[in-house]
């Protein structure tokens, strides 16, 4: 739980925080696609300087978003590896042995690791910024218009919302089991792997058990406190559009001409 | 066995926005064979004290002596000494996991590497401490009610053998007749077998009634620690710590404050609150 | 006073009962309760007690006989919904009957189901929260919340719902002495504020800040008695396993040593008072 990775709230008052979770979700859905659109050097500066804006303006500190890179270090580091190595074309570079590094192969590195990173980044814009009950919500809305094909929409955002009310709650429940088989002398930290992922059965098993005696004790309870389905019921929690909110789509319009014009 | 503790300390998420001064400079010293009840609000650092004795926790600093193990921020030992120490966890029936009752309390004397006739002997043993019939052996621990799951789960530990046993809020959920033979069967096997019992609890009756030394945790320190007659004497410190007394103490305090009596709080049954009732009264018929 | 809970001839049956198929949790109940009591059920595990509660808001309907809310009756689906809006449930493990994420959803979960439109929702919230004590909490994750906390907000999600009767299963049973206190006291200022309280518990001490005690074993109700009259005769509960308060044992061993107190006495304060009389004569 002390780790800071992908997908952790950080609270705060930026002018990202305040924007309506849905136009985020929005932005940064068609921004992640625009990513793909990018193919030559002034593209890529142009979606990292704005990347960058954007960090800017969250208020978050750079050590953070570091460390929910670290997570895709590897998987950099390997794409840029197999592209100096495979892909051919253009002037060769370097020639050590049978080694050949092309051109070609240099800047298909660079651009699919920046790719990478930017959609990294973006999506950890996203999720530092809003938390998950407002990303629940606006995933709700904006899942409504297929509600009339029989698509759950309700359903889905509670069932999100009460997964992140109980992780923590699991967490602790794991950490007691896990525990009280130590006491009784199982071993998680020593002997092989195999010995020890089949040690993880005995706390697996208290863990099933004890999450289906609490979704039965839940059930109950929200049936008590009349709970009974979508539709009729009204809502805390709305989200209003401000006319901050407007911005978003301007500036996606200006990134998308930025790109159609700039790119090769 | 022998337990002793010099200025323990034990720091939750050290260096993170989270950290928690669990432990702070904790002594105690717990005689062989004795019974400790540890008594304190919730997040007086209870069951930390209780991980780091049964060698579940790595202390930040200072040393824990079990018997002939020491331990301290660094060193292995505690895996060779969590082998005399049973824990008993809150709810210890969520933990029970094989698919028959004879297989969960095997689980630990198998992990300890016993042969299959003492694990048979041991299984059978636990079972009759804690008051299960043997012909249960093959049920399912799912299909049994909750006050004997319970003490199917406390049976897996007691199979370990375990010079110290821990228990934290065994009795919690319980009813009444539930509690009490719990609680009976915890003080024989302490009396009987000379375990040295360490009772995390809130039941200021039970600590009174069953312990040889109290141990009241505020904040991860020890802010009392004597035996009942002692620590219970102290009603103003332990109001100020947020902790009742015995109802049997509070009954007495009651009656020597309306008749400005001084019958002895340091006594714990009804029989002894009959015993000096009926001495002052009889006093006054002498007179 | 008004009727708000009638139970006539309830019988009930588990349907999956493994042990002893014929058995009844629940046999020939027949009770009334009337508005503004405070009430507490007691008896031991097993002696159908949370069964019996979750007959007064038709989570369970009886196998045979007929429960009947002001002028609702569970087995009728169509007033099902009022009946659970009526009738508020708080359950013995605080973690698994919260929602949501922060209090304040938490609290509000009921009204959404009801379909309250959101300003009236605010303010109702705002006045829960209020009366339980979260004051500051609002935006608090439950995850920490402490025992007591969470058990008053899930009272909290209640009271927003204005019922009329309020159920605690074995709501303190979880909690450390000082959230059991607070509970206690909240149930204490509810009865006081009008609601009806019904309260099932196996603590004896709990059971008699109750005016009327419910004593059940085996799916019967043994007793129905004013909560005074249960206390001078608090020596049988022994029979049920249930505690009997240290002053009733005590009056009782000095009666029978010759101590000259009255027959019956029913409360501490009584007996102490007579103690005084005896010691201050001598």
């Amino acid at each position: 739980m002390s780790q800071i990775s992908i997908g952790q709230f950080i609270p705060g008052r930026s002018i990202l925080h305040q924007l309506d979770p849905r136009a985020k979700l929005f932005f940064v859905f068609s921004y992640m696609i625009l990513i793909f659109f990018a193919n030559n050097v002034t593209t890529y500066s142009m979606l990292l300087v704005f990347t960058g804006l954007c960090i800017l303006l969250s208020q978050i500190s750079l050590g953070i978003y570091i460390k929910a890179l670290k997570g895709i270090f590897y998987l950099i580091i390997a794409m840029i590896i197999l592209h100096l190595l495979f892909t051919k074309g253009g002037e060769i570079l370097v020639r050590v042995g049978f080694l050949t590094v092309y051109e070609e192969g240099f800047r298909q590195a660079i651009f699919i690791s920046l790719r990478l990173l930017l959609l990294v980044l973006m999506a950890s814009i996203l999720t530092f910024t809003t938390s998950p009950l407002e990303l629940t919500d606006a995933f709700e809305s904006m899942l409504k218009p297929f509600v009339r094909f029989g698509l759950p929409a309700h359903e889905f955002a509670l069932m999100m919302s009460m997964a992140l009310r109980f992780i923590p709650t699991l967490w602790d429940e794991t950490e007691r089991i896990k525990k009280a088989q130590m006491a009784r002398g199982a071993d998680f930290e020593s002997g092989s792997l195999f010995r020890r992922l089949k040690s993880y059965v005995f706390i697996l098993i208290p863990l099933f058990i004890s999450i289906f005696r609490r979704a039965d004790e839940l059930a109950m309870a929200m049936e008590a406190r009349c709970y009974r389905g979508g539709p009729n019921r009204t809502k805390l929690r709305q989200l209003h559009y401000s006319s901050r909110d407007l911005a978003l789509p301007m500036i996606l319009l200006l990134l998308i001409i930025g790109i159609w014009l700039l790119r090769k | 066995m022998q337990i002793t503790i010099e200025k323990l300390n034990y720091i939750y998420l050290e260096g993170t926005p989270f950290e928690r001064h669990a432990i702070k400079e904790l002594d105690l010293s717990i005689p062989s064979g004795s019974y400790l009840a540890i008594l304190g609000q919730t997040g007086s650092g209870k069951s930390t004290l209780i991980q780091l004795i049964a060698g579940l926790l790595q202390p930040t600093s200072g040393r824990i002596q079990i018997g002939p193990y020491s331990f301290e921020a660094g060193n292995k030992q505690k895996m060779l000494a969590r082998r005399h120490v049973g824990v008993v966890f809150q709810y210890p029936e969520h933990q029970l996991f094989a698919e028959t009752i004879e297989k969960d309390i095997a689980f630990g004397p198998k992990n300890q590497g016993l042969s299959e006739k003492e694990i048979a002997e041991r299984v059978k043993m636990a079972m009759e401490w804690v008051g299960l019939p043997t012909t249960l052996l093959n049920r399912s621990p799912f299909q049994l009610s909750g006050g004997q799951m319970r003490r199917a789960a406390i049976a897996g530990v007691l199979a370990l053998l375990p010079d110290i046993l821990i228990l934290d809020e065994p009795t919690a959920g319980l009813d009444p007749k539930g509690r009490e033979d719990l609680l009976e069967m915890i003080d024989r096997l302490h009396r009987e077998r000379q375990m040295t019992v360490i009772l995390v609890t809130h039941d200021m009756n039970a600590a009174a009634k069953y312990a040889d030394f109290l141990l009241v945790l505020s904040e991860g320190s020890s802010a009392l620690f004597g035996t009942p007659a002692e620590v219970f004497q102290k009603q103003e410190e332990l109001t100020h710590l947020g902790l009742d007394l015995p109802d049997i103490t509070r009954l007495i305090m009651r009656i020597n404050r309306s008749a400005s009596l001084s019958l002895p709080t340091n006594r714990f049954t009804l029989d002894d609150l009959v015993e000096s009732l009926l001495a002052r009264l009889r006093k006054g018929e002498d007179l | 006073m008004s009727t708000i809970v009638r139970l006539s001839d309830v019988w009930f049956q588990y349907q999956h009962d493994e042990q002893g198929a014929n058995q009844w949790a629940l046999c020939q109940i027949d009770l009334t309760i009337e508005k503004g009591e405070y009430i507490a059920i007691i008896g031991p595990n097993g002696s159908g007690k949370s069964t019996l509660a979750r007959m007064f808001n038709g989570l369970l309907v009886p196998t045979k006989g007929t429960v009947q809310i002001a002028d609702y009756f569970t087995h009728d689906e169509n007033d099902l919904w009022e009946i659970r809006r009526m009738v508020g449930m708080v359950f013995q493990n605080p973690d698994n009957q919260i929602v949501s994420t922060t209090v304040r959803d938490d609290i509000a979960f009921g009204l959404e189901n009801l379909g309250i439109p959101r300003r009236e929702m605010i303010r109702r919230i705002d006045q829960a929260i209020e009366v339980v004590g979260l004051t500051g909490l609002e935006e608090q994750a439950p995850h920490y919340l402490s025992g007591g906390q969470k058990q008053r907000l899930c009272i909290a999600g209640i009271l927003v719902m204005q019922p009329k009767v309020i159920l605690f299963d074995e709501a303190t049973s979880m909690l450390d002495p000082q959230g059991r206190k607070d509970v206690l006291q909240l149930i204490d200022q509810l009865h006081r504020q009008g609601k009806t309280v019904i309260h099932i518990t196996h603590a004896a001490e709990e059971a008699f800040l109750a005016k009327r005690i419910i004593v059940m074993n085996q799916g019967k109700i043994e007793l129905d008695l004013p909560r005074d009259e249960l206390y001078r005769q608090a020596e049988c509960l022994q029979k049920w396993g249930l505690e009997v308060p240290l002053p009733v044992q005590l009056h009782r061993r000095l009666r029978e040593l010759g101590v000259p107190l009255t027959d019956l006495i029913h409360s501490e304060e009584e007996l102490v008072s007579q103690l005084c009389r005896l010691l201050s004569k001598n």
